[in-house]
């Protein structure tokens, strides 16, 4: 019997040993191979097989790869090359391939799909691409149109003549598809451009819009020498009729820009404006020490003050019977219908001094600055019956003795209400 | 073998002298023609050198990785030579000669080693590598990229059928 003893006895004593020659031989070789280090293609090789298996290394840490998982990645590849082929194949095609041009469609449903991830805007630059193949299949078939006639008028056959009209016709009735097609895409980048007209910024706009118009007018153009250019006449007018549509987009899309961009000019200079405006009122409020506002309510009838309010506005309210002597300086309006007349001043006043509203039983309203000035005209107002007069005044007062005083506006409101809007100096 | 690199040409020479019998020892017994292993070795060695960046000490050691190139040589050798690595040996003695003859190499190595031709290519690498090579089972477990406990079973049943094998036609 054979036991497991005898079996490795066996084993080892049967190894071989290389010969003395055989040693010193590969040894050279192997001398003169290390010495040339790394020949130029194996090199190359190595390097880019390293580096390819460093970066596998790199998302697949795992030593050894399963089998499941490498075929895994071996059907996306695949899966991305088809598709990738496919697209490139497909793009190229025109509705005469019927069904590379189907495939063609179908990719290109499926851009718009992941273009609507990245807003509408982008939808509609990807409409504008849309558009823009359309009318580069129509140059195609145009100029498929352009060589079949020739070749068929040269041959002067009838035959080939009647083929060529089916053919034609078919050619035609694509076209005609294609112009469809154009022009919906370039209505439909329009119509997003009006859509994304509130929510989007004018940046946004001003650049779908002029993708729109150079978009347009580009197919214009080429269709136009399409148009010109190809043999059959029964053609021109459908393709003409895609360039009149291509150009009226491409105004329409102008008019926009233009409206954006004005938009954005008027709204940089109202900036600037109140920028100036501002830095104005900070340099007019150097100049003065104090800022007073008062809100002054007088009751005509009793000469008492009602209300005294300092806040950011000079308002002076007048109730009086019997008759107002108001000078304001102004036009107003005067309504007789009651014995009652309410007179209402709102001033705005900054003045280094304070500011005095006094009333009299006679129903005359005086309001004397402390400082030395300052009256604007004379109204010289008498209200018979009911007459309310709201009066508004700037008032801006500089305690050096000089004082600005200009009655700008004076606005009467309705038939019982006097409304005076003074802005400057106002004298009393 | 102390040297766990391959870096420089001395680092060849190096694995090459320490190596170098038991490679051709390896391949002599699984090819069993001296030119044809003296060819295969030599390329194992260059083929070591030339994919020494994928040699990874982390993973295991150079001695283990040179034999693996070698285990794939001899492979590759039979798969391109569309030669089978297993003969089939006759079910019945036909004669009473060859029972004599049997019986006089009763137990001798080169009868094991005849009947070893009808195992696997893949039991007569573990036998080969756990036998003739001396390797340990984790080491014979690296070269074969295999289980330690794979291994060990595989090992088992080759060694039994072997065992079976040479006992059924010994006299």
């Amino acid at each position: 019997m054979i036991s497991d003893k005898d079996i490795a006895q066996a084993l080892k004593s049967q190894k071989a040993k290389p010969s003395k020659e055989w040693q010193d031989a590969t040894m050279r070789r192997l001398r003169d191979v290390s010495k040339n280090h790394v020949t130029e293609v194996s090199g190359m090789r190595n390097s880019l097989r390293d580096t390819v298996v460093s970066l596998a290394s790199y998302f697949f840490p795992t030593p050894i790869m399963k089998p499941v998982f490498l075929k895994t990645i071996g059907s996306l590849a695949a899966v991305c090359v088809i598709t990738v082929g496919t697209h490139t194949v497909a793009n190229g095609s025109t509705p005469e391939n019927s069904f590379l041009y189907a495939i063609d469609r179908g990719f290109e449903r499926a851009e718009l799909a992941f273009a609507s991830i990245g807003g509408k805007a982008s939808v509609a630059h990807k409409h504008l691409i849309h558009a823009d193949e359309r009318a580069t299949e129509i140059e195609v078939l145009l100029q498929g149109e352009v060589s079949a006639s020739v070749s068929f008028k040269s041959l002067l056959i009838e035959t080939a003549h009647a083929q060529s009209v089916s053919a034609n016709a078919e050619v035609r009735a694509h076209i005609e598809l294609l112009v469809r097609d154009c022009e919906q895409s370039l209505n439909t980048a329009y119509a997003i451009l009006e859509e994304v007209a509130e929510s989007a910024s004018a940046k946004t706009q001003t650049e779908l819009a002029a993708s729109i118009e150079a978009t347009s007018q580009n197919i214009s153009q080429r269709l136009e020498a399409s148009a010109q250019a190809t043999a059959e006449v029964d053609v021109r007018p459908v393709v003409r009729k895609a360039v009149e549509k291509a150009r009226e987009t491409e105004k329409k899309a102008r008019s926009v820009k233009v409206k954006v961009e004005t938009e954005v000019e008027v709204e940089v200079k109202a900036e600037k404006r109140e920028e100036t405006e501002q830095q104005e009122k900070e340099d007019s409020a150097v100049g003065s020490n104090t800022t007073i506002k008062s809100n002054t309510k007088v009751d005509t009838r009793s000469g008492v003050e009602v209300e005294t309010d300092t806040s950011a506005e000079n308002n002076i309210e007048v109730d009086s019977e019997g008759g107002l002597n108001l000078n304001l300086g102004t036009t107003s309006k005067r309504r007789n219908g009651g014995g009652k007349t309410t007179t209402k001043t709102e001033a705005e006043a900054e003045t280094k001094t304070e500011t005095s509203t006094t009333t009299n039983d006679s129903g005359s309203t005086e309001s004397e600055p402390e400082s030395t000035e300052t009256t604007s005209g004379d109204s010289g107002q008498e209200a018979s019956g009911s007459t309310e007069a709201e009066a508004s005044a700037e008032v801006k007062v500089e305690t050096e003795g000089s004082v600005e005083s200009d009655a700008l506006d004076i606005e009467l409101e309705s038939e019982a209400e006097v409304n005076t809007t003074i802005k400057g100096g106002l004298g009393y | 073998m102390n040297i766990n690199r391959l870096v420089s040409s001395a680092d060849l020479e190096e694995v090459f002298t320490s190596l170098n019998e038991d490679i051709f020892a390896y391949v002599m017994a699984r090819v069993r023609a001296r030119e044809i292993a003296e060819d295969i070795a030599q390329e194992v060695f260059i083929k070591a050198w030339e994919k020494r960046s994928q040699f990874n000490p982390d993973k295991g050691s150079l001695k283990n990785w040179i034999y693996a190139i070698a285990l794939n040589a001899v492979r590759d050798h039979f798969r391109r030579n569309r030669i089978r690595a297993t003969v089939e040996l006759p079910e019945e003695i036909s004669s009473d000669e060859d029972i004599a003859r049997q019986t006089d190499t009763k137990a001798s190595a080169a009868f094991i080693l005849e009947h070893m031709k009808s195992l696997s290519a893949k039991e007569q690498e573990l036998l080969t590598l756990r036998f003739m090579q001396e390797l340990s089972i984790e080491e014979v477990a690296e070269v074969m990229k295999m289980k330690y406990s794979a291994t060990k079973v595989a090992l088992h049943r080759a060694t039994k059928k072997l065992q079976d094998r040479c006992n059924r036609f010994s006299p």
